[in-house]
């Protein structure tokens, strides 16, 4: 229905007047108006600004580092007047996009400066000055996504042989450190969310923090799952078996919690995890056929099993009415 | 006030970094001229844009250039050292160019050095790339 036709309806009704209705036609005609001005800049500055940067891009090497220098720092103060301009005038969206901007900014400005002054300092020296650096516009930003990013690359700032040695840990056996990895990184999550409630209002990065470890768990499930629950049931029976048991485990425990929290979309996607890795848990294969038989025989009942815990408690879910008010 | 603050922690990370531009370029500027042999580089970088990557060869350096007549590689970029590299940084187009030169080198009786600002106690910063005594980009095909 056309804005006229409402009008007209509404006029009839006596809802407005039709000094009322012509007012509301004026204001909605010169919104018109400055949506397609708005959009119209909009459009022409992207494409400017695009154009810039690539003929930018096109003469790099032709421009003195004088002027890349002053270029990245004009970009970098203009930048960081826009976050402390959108956080004063109390705009969020923008101040996101600054801040990010910002953000990468940093990060652009000090590799210039390696690459002009030839510095020799590695990855860590980097990614260290540019955490430090960019502190202020991570501290400020309320994305998750962008703390999440800034914490890996803090995270990026250990040394990768022992990153190397974590790895070979994790490859060589399971075992009862396997298992107290998984819950301390459970409980660093847990820790992370309760420190959020009390942090809430200055930042998110205790919330970053406790996403970011529940999903290395996720990542260190999968692999446990992966590496030692699909191979080698012949040779390894018990480690194979600890670890399936380990895997099915934490996704019935995310599950339980989801079902505490009243969280339905978390429930649903342990179960989905949990069914997944059943699936492939018998597709594996068990190392002969009498072995592949039964795993087969036992994967299928635990799906049928599953699925009908699943309905259930889908049922009671439904029912509560917490879900009915969502 | 909070708004003080906030413009604070926001100019910070801008002055640093302007402050630490201007105390390199005075560096750069005001030390030593040293010319150093090099040798074995590998010009890519994922981070930077592209770069030579070098060692120096201190056996052909020569040592009487520094006040005290006596080479400081302490002073000097090392590969042993953990997360440091000798880089001297090159323009995209011409890696590949300067790649096939430095492989011929021993061919051609080329001599590849490197030109470092010196300030005895500080690390030194590479200047200039020089082959056979001429910038870089005056050999290139």
């Amino acid at each position: 229905m056309s804005l006229q036709t409402r009008l007209t309806r509404w006029k009839e009704l006596n809802f407005i007047t039709q000094a009322q209705c012509e007012q509301i036609l004026t204001f909605e005609r010169q919104r018109a108006g400055q949506t397609f001005w708005r959009t119209a800049f909009i459009i022409a500055g992207s494409l400017i600004g695009l154009g810039v940067c690539l003929l930018v891009a096109a003469n790099w090497h032709a421009l003195g580092n004088v002027f890349k220098l002053t270029g990245a720092f004009a970009l970098l103060g203009s930048a960081f007047a826009a976050t402390y301009g959108s956080i004063t005038h109390q705009r969020k969206g923008l101040t996101e996009l600054f801040a990010i901007l910002s953000f990468l900014l940093i990060g652009a400005t000090i590799g210039l400066i390696g690459q002009v002054f030839n510095l020799e300092g590695g990855w860590q020296s980097f990614a260290l000055a540019w955490a430090l650096l960019g502190l202020p516009f991570v501290a400020v930003s309320r994305s998750v996504f962008f703390n999440m990013g800034w914490l890996c690359l803090l995270g990026s700032l250990v040394d990768g042989r022992w990153w190397e040695r974590v790895l070979d840990f994790l490859w060589d056996t399971f075992d009862a450190n396997t298992i107290t990895l998984l819950i301390v990184l459970c409980l660093l999550s847990y820790a992370g969310k309760q420190l959020h409630k009390t942090t809430r209002p200055y930042t998110v990065v205790s919330l970053a923090f406790s996403k970011l470890t529940l999903w290395l768990a996720y990542v260190f499930v999968w692999f446990i799952g992966m590496r030692w629950g699909t191979h080698g049931w012949t040779s390894h029976f018990g480690m194979c078996l600890a670890a399936t048991v380990c895997t099915l485990a934490f996704f019935a425990g995310r599950m339980y919690w989801a079902l505490r929290t009243q969280n339905l979309s978390s429930f649903k996607r342990n179960a989905f995890c949990a069914e997944i890795f059943i699936f492939i848990l018998f597709i594996s294969g068990c190392g002969n056929l009498l072995l592949s038989g039964l795993g087969f025989i036992a994967g299928g009942l635990a799906v049928l099993g599953m699925i009908y815990v699943f309905k259930r408690t889908a049922r009671y879910i439904k029912t509560m009415e917490a879900f009915h008010e969502k | 006030m909070k708004n003080k603050i906030l413009a604070v922690c926001f100019a910070l990370p801008f002055c640093i970094l302007v402050g630490w531009t201007l105390l390199l370029s005075w560096q750069q500027q005001h030390g030593q001229e040293i010319t150093v042999a090099v040798t074995g580089y590998d010009p890519r970088d994922l981070l930077s844009g592209h770069y030579i990557q070098y060692q120096i060869d201190w056996d052909h350096t020569d040592c009487s250039q520094f006040a005290t007549h006596q080479c400081a590689p302490q002073d000097f970029c090392q590969e042993k050292r953990w997360g440091r590299q000798c880089r001297f940084y090159i323009p995209e187009r011409h890696a590949r160019a300067l790649d096939n030169l430095f492989r011929q080198r021993n061919n051609e009786d080329m001599k590849f050095e490197i030109v470092y600002s010196y300030t005895p106690g500080r690390q030194a910063m590479a200047k200039r790339l020089l082959i056979n005594g001429r910038d870089w980009w005056e050999s290139l095909p």
